[in-house]
């Protein structure tokens, strides 16, 4: 018995921005055409008014609905994410009073894992005992958190947020997390740590910096180990597996990994066109519209993997029931 | 050692008789800048060594250049 996830909802964003509007928005000096061929990106959908807490909490709302669970039904609830509106209370907390909950409530930060992250706490606490129902809410407002004046970063993100509700079960077949610590790949500098009365200087406001080559290499080879890593712990071929769900970062990393470990590109579901990197978002969002254009059936395999600052990285095997 | 990086890149284009020259830059084969990691990392793997990409790599020279300063 491990855990099986009965529930999934999302909540994301109204506006959608497609490249040639970002181009105009920003002023930047790039193209669809450049981020188009060199990420797979088409649009994204990026917060006007709505906070992180309202994309969270519609996220929340939809999955207890679709799995019938009331918030006070939860033990706990679970956010993945980078930051939420305030940097305490957690963004989970702020699900919990939104809900109704008043269980047990907790942020994590696995950057872009953090859906593999948040699976596998999820699986200790039921299979310890401590938990029966939990609430595992991504939410992402990397519009927050990314320079616009950097094209080098700027154009790659979205925001969004998908949940899903988790109970004992036995759809989770094996799970593997890690890190590759690696402080500079990708990073975000901490905005007060600074503000000591004794500190020398004063830290300036951190966005997201990134070595995009660095990440790029350390991206393709966590997935093809990772992917072969998860065949061989339970014996299964590449064919085995009916849906290789991968953190949708740049189709060009899925892509070269599909030509690698010699795939078929047919079971590597996309979403990154029309949402770009929404980080630990990304996976359950897929899932969630796997699941809606009824391409999900009980019995697949599902192999779900993904990388982030960190460097993190998970990936787990789930049979859909 | 240019020679086994001139075959890597010869299979990497899927062209056997490419004519290929230290000067040969990645751009004239057509290769954007992440076709160029990718082909990094196939040096990498058949050479098995680890290759820095901070410094400009555009032509076939420059990644002997960091190949030799590093192994
Ligand atoms: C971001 C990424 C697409 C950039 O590709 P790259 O090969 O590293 O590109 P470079 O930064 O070397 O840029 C190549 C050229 O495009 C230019 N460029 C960069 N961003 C651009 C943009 N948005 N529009 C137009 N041109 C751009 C660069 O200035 C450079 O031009 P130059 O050669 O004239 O100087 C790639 O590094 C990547 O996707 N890495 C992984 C990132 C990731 O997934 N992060 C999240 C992990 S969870």
């Amino acid at each position: 018995m491990t855990i099986s996830i009965i529930g999934t909802g999302v909540g994301l964003p109204a506006r959608e921005v497609s490249n040639d509007e970002l181009t105009a928005i920003t002023g930047l000096d790039t193209s669809d055409q450049w981020i188009s061929t060199m990420t797979g990106i088409s649009s994204r959908r990026i917060c006007v008014d709505e906070t992180a807490t309202d994309l969270a909490t519609t996220a929340a709302r939809a999955a207890l609905l679709d799995a019938g669970v009331q918030g006070e039904d939860l033990d706990y609830i679970l956010c993945a994410t980078i930051g939420g509106d305030t940097r305490t209370p957690s963004l989970a907390c702020a699900v919990a009073d939104q809900i109704s909950a008043t269980c047990a409530a907790l942020d994590v930060n696995g950057a872009c894992a953090g859906f593999v992250y948040g699976l596998d706490l999820a699986a200790s606490l039921i299979s310890a005992g401590r938990a029966r129902t939990i609430l595992l809410v991504c939410t992402e407002k990397m519009s927050a958190h990314v320079d616009w004046t950097d094209r080098n970063t700027c154009v790659l993100f979205g925001d969004g947020a998908a949940a899903c509700v988790i109970t004992a079960g036995s759809m989770l077949k094996q799970i593997h997390v890690g890190a590759i610590p690696d402080m500079t790949a990708i990073t975000m500098r901490n905005r007060m740590s600074g503000n000591s009365p004794l500190a020398p200087t004063r830290d300036e406001p951190g966005y997201v910096e990134m070595d995009g080559k660095r990440v790029f290499k350390y991206a393709v080879s966590i997935m093809e180990h990772e992917v072969q890593r998860c065949l061989d712990a339970l014996d299964l071929a590449p064919d085995d597996i009916d849906h290789y769900v991968i953190h949708q970062a740049n189709k060009r990393i899925i892509d070269f990994t599909i030509s690698r470990l010699g795939l078929s590109p047919d079971k590597f579901p996309l979403n990154i066109d029309r949402y770009g990197n929404i980080s630990a978002v990304s996976i359950p969002l897929l899932l969630h519209e796997m699941r809606g254009q009824g391409k999900i059936h009980p019995g697949d395999k599902l192999l779900l993997c993904a990388f982030g600052a960190g460097m993190t990285y998970g990936s787990c095997v789930m049979e859909w029931e | 050692m240019f020679e086994e990086i001139a075959q890597i890149v010869r299979e990497y284009k899927g062209n056997d008789s490419l004519v290929i020259a230290p000067e040969t830059t990645f751009s004239s084969l057509n290769l954007d800048s992440l076709e160029t990691v990718e082909l990094v990392m196939k040096v990498e793997e058949t050479l098995g060594v680890s290759i820095d990409m901070n410094g400009e790599i555009n032509c076939v020279g420059d990644l002997m250049a960091v190949l030799e300063k590093t192994h």
